[in-house]
């Protein structure tokens, strides 16, 4: 591979050989996009197969199922589902499809592959941050997976891991213990990956366009790819502190969740007041956008097909990515409505249902839109189309039940029915593995270079839509009947009437997910003998379509891309109905031609991708403690058990030491414009001013430290209370980005030395820094006030 | 529509965790204060890294890869420091 900058230098994805560099430790994009893809395949196929068992279960209690017992011999005996064992399927199967399927497959896999060829860009803003989050996110899985393994198994309390269950410990049931920690830890891993993902998602969008790519020019799926982005930055940076929380109340003795007085197998848990209630609300600030963050970017997949395949713009291309932008916006704003039930103020369900009506709208707007611009259309009938309208279908069927939940009285009564399971499966599990079918079907021929057997993929659409109504619509009938659901076995006569039910879904699933075959045949076959794709097999528009398929490992061959048109130009005249966006019209066409000048790839700048990079990993950071902030208001008021405390006075040395590290630093910064490394005093200035940083920074560290073993000298340990375990943490949180800094600080001196230091490296450091003491600012003023 | 509908809020204590049930129900006004606090703190910052990252995007609507590093060139050759220019291009490995 040989991409070639305009200085000479070689782009981030050549030049590599090797079996370990080019499949597995790969740079490319294309390469980390196919990987995702695999695993989130490697997942959906354990989760059906989970689903499977549990139907089973559900629908025939006693049926000895084959090689169960192997698996499980406590959980399954003789290959009999146990209670326990039939919730730890239950959870296994939600976090693998919620995580590592419905997350990763349409935005890491499909947006690794295509948002950087779609915006013209070679590779991705961070490639080895981009490498890191899929090997992080691969250990996120194998985590998960070996709690299968581990005493006890998995663990039983659902993907949402609500506590107590969750945070007491093994004396909670089988999969308790080490399962649920395992569980806990591979969440945590997994919102580190996705928070590395979406700051290079950012970046890439943000400052590696190409020339002519505004932001109306993005094709939907880059728009639903970067709202989606944003989304999980948020999202993930409070998971990410609920999980710490959860896992130091299991094993710190910590008292974040579990109130005190709880009684379990007769014994007296050692917590003292803390708020369940605590997690639903850290646990749905992430668990509502994460509807969204599955189905925006089949949303933006769905759009980029059906238009390819109507031959025709959308009747609004803006109405669908401001509609995209409200959405995203206004799932921060409902999480509370999970809460309807859990008992919270009246007043608040009602400001959580009002938004929650609201963001209906902007859904209804794209569906509309969707329906219109294919009213009256050519459409071209291919599976991926078809899989595009099937999406169509299920979404509305889906959405329609959301007004009815959206209601708090009608929750009450259907909250924790098998109405919610309809609902949510279709909206967010169907729809979004619809959009990833129609997806892989119409990008296949691009990223193989050979085209998916059509008649297969219609079979397995039809085999597909009709399956999945057929599992899920009748689950709306259950809940209206007032099936409860998570229960393994329905023993009461009236839940004995509604057997037949289970049993004709329980066939369904099998059916449906045995119909899946045909699409991993389809797969596998045509991966290595279908038939040969043109470049551009669709007559579509976008820029992953004006290059060979599959891409050369630099996707734009080292040339300039500069785009001269919107995303979507059909219904043309002449021998082509469409406008591809480096084309130019048939009318320019006496000028010089766009296409024709191949002038090389500039390399993007590296001080504005690096500082917007740490500028969106500041706002991750914000998110996080906000989310302790919130957390410690919370339990502030929960209960009489908060403990007022001195804080040390070496805090507040330590605060001047990190301001004069902050101010000594800005000076070094401010000098660097003037700096010529031959100038040995100028150099020595510098090396002096960051050396001081360095010395500053690590005596704060030192001095964080004195206060700790001072006030534990006092008798003040982690878990001695809620105040003393928030003041710990905080300062932990805070020390850990000063220690992060201190590594950093040591680099750029290093490369200060060495005469390599780059003024955008001093410029994005400074901006941490900055950051850092501003953080200790803030945690140190939180603490006044509520220590 | 909406006033009809803040007219008509009800308490919607019913089935779900009774353990969460139990504690809010208990819950003093101190705790559902704190809550509604917790509340406020998480939904003002992501109103602000919204419109942080709504007004980066704005700002860069125009701004392309291609001609940012072209400026970035120029402005670099007018203060005639060599020593900048070299740097900025140099590749992006992180």
């Amino acid at each position: 591979m040989s991409g070639q900058s305009s200085k000479g230098q070689t782009t981030t994805a050549q030049t590599h050989t090797g079996f370990l560099r080019t499949y597995l430790f790969s740079l490319d994009h294309k390469t980390i996009g196919k990987q995702y893809f695999l695993l989130s395949l490697c997942a959906v196929l354990v989760g059906v197969v989970f689903s499977w068992l549990m139907r089973i279960h559900l629908a025939w209690p006693s049926l000895s199922i084959p090689g169960l017992g192997w698996l499980s011999s406590t959980g399954a005996p003789q290959g009999v589902i146990s209670p326990e064992y039939y919730l730890a399927l239950m959870t296994m199967h939600g976090t693998l499809m919620v995580f590592f399927v419905l997350t990763l497959a349409p935005l890491a896999a499909f947006g690794n592959y295509f948002l950087p060829i779609q915006i013209g860009a070679e590779e991705m803003a961070f490639p080895r941050l981009n490498l890191l989050s899929f090997w992080i996110t691969f250990l996120a899985f194998v985590v998960l997976i070996s709690s299968l393994f581990v005493t006890g198994g998995s663990p039983i309390s659902g993907w949402t891991a609500y506590p107590p269950l969750s945070a007491v410990g093994a004396i909670a049931g089988p999969g308790e213990g080490a399962g649920q920690t395992l569980w806990i830890v591979s969440i945590a891993i997994f919102c580190v990956a996705s928070l590395l993902g979406s700051i290079n998602f950012i970046a890439t969008t943000l400052d590696l366009r190409c020339e002519g790519m505004t932001l109306m020019r993005m094709p939907m799926t880059v728009w639903a790819w970067f709202i989606t982005s944003c989304m999980t930055l948020v999202a993930f940076s409070v998971l990410l502190p609920a999980c710490w929380l959860l896992i130091l109340d299991r094993i710190a003795g910590t008292s974040f969740f579990v109130p005190a007085g709880l009684v379990i197998s007769d014994q007296l848990q050692p917590h003292s007041g803390g708020s369940p209630l605590l997690w639903q609300h850290l646990f749905w600030f992430f668990g509502h956008p994460e509807v969204y963050i599955a189905i925006l970017p089949a949303m933006g997949i769905v759009s980029h097909v059906l238009i390819a395949s109507m031959r025709r713009p959308m009747l609004s291309h803006k109405a669908i990515i401001y509609s995209m932008i409200a959405i995203g916006f206004l799932s921060y704003v409902l999480w509370g409505h999970h809460m309807f039930v859990s008992g919270m103020n009246p007043y608040s369900a009602l400001v959580f249902s009002l938004p929650t009506l609201v963001i209906t709208i902007p859904s209804t707007i794209i569906t509309l839109i969707w329906i219109g611009s294919l009213y009256g259309s050519k459409l071209r009938i291919t599976s991926a189309s078809l899989f595009a309208l099937g999406f169509i279908s299920v979404f509305v069927s889906g959405g329609v039940s959301g007004f009815l939940l959206a209601q708090p009285s009608l929750d009450t009564y259907l909250h924790a029915t098998y109405f919610v399971v309809g609902h949510f499966h279709l909206i967010m599990g169907v729809a979004a593995i619809f959009g990833i079918f129609a997806g892989t079907y119409f990008w296949f021929p691009k990223m193989t270079g050979r085209m998916m057997n059509e008649p297969l993929g219609k079979l397995h659409f039809w085999l597909t839509f009709v399956g999945s109504y057929c599992i899920f619509m009748p689950f709306y009938y259950l809940g209206l009947a007032g099936n409860v659901r998570r229960d393994s076995q329905f023993v009461s006569a009236a839940m004995q009437s509604l057997m037949p039910v289970h049993k004709f879904i329980t066939i369904a699933a099998l059916s449906t997910g045995a119909a899946q075959l045909v699409f991993l045949y389809n797969l596998a076959y045509s991966w290595r003998r279908g038939k040969s794709a043109s470049s551009n097999p669709w007559d579509a528009t976008s820029l992953e379509w004006s290059i060979p398929s599959p891409p050369a490992a630099v996707s734009f061959e080292g040339g300039a891309v500069i785009v001269s048109r919107d995303p979507y130009q059909y219904g043309m005249e002449g021998a082509h109905d469409f406008l591809g966006q480096r084309e130019k019209a048939v009318a320019d066409r006496a000028t010089p031609a766009f296409a024709t000048v191949k002038p090389a790839y500039a390399h993007p700048s590296y001080a504005s991708i690096s500082k917007t990079g740490m500028w969106v990993f500041i706002a991750a950071s914000i998110m996080t403690f906000a989310a302790l902030t919130s957390a410690l208001l919370v339990r502030r008021g929960s209960a009489q058990d908060w403990q007022i405390f001195r804080l040390p006075l070496l805090l507040y040395f330590d605060t001047a030491l990190l301001v004069c590290s902050s101010v000594i630093l800005e000076l070094a910064r401010r000098s660097f414009p003037r700096f010529d490394p031959s100038n040995t005093r100028q150099a020595r200035m510098a090396k002096v001013f960051l050396s001081i940083t360095l010395l500053f920074g690590a005596l704060f560290l030192g001095g964080q430290a004195a206060a700790w073993l001072q006030l534990r000298s006092q008798g003040l340990a982690f878990s001695d209370g809620p105040s003393s375990s928030f003041f710990y943490l905080l300062l932990e949180g805070q020390g850990a980005h000063v220690l992060v800094g201190l590594i950093a600080v040591a680099w750029v001196l290093d490369k200060l030395y060495r005469s390599q230091l780059r003024k955008p490296s001093l410029d994005t450091f400074s901006l941490y820094w900055h950051f850092t003491t501003t953080l200790w600012l803030y945690v140190l003023a939180i603490l006044l006030i509520t220590i | 529509m909406a006033a009809a509908v803040l007219c008509s809020a009800v308490p919607a204590f019913a089935q779900g965790c009774a353990l969460c049930y139990t504690q809010a129900a208990s819950a003093s006004a101190r705790f559902i204060h704190a809550l509604r606090s917790g509340i406020l703190v998480l939904v003002f910052p992501p109103l602000l890294i919204s419109a942080g990252l709504a007004t980066a995007a704005y700002r860069k609507r125009d701004r392309f890869r291609a001609s940012d590093a072209q400026s970035e060139r120029s402005a670099d050759s007018r203060a005639g420091d060599t020593h900048q220019a070299e740097l900025q291009n140099t590749n992006v490995e992180i």
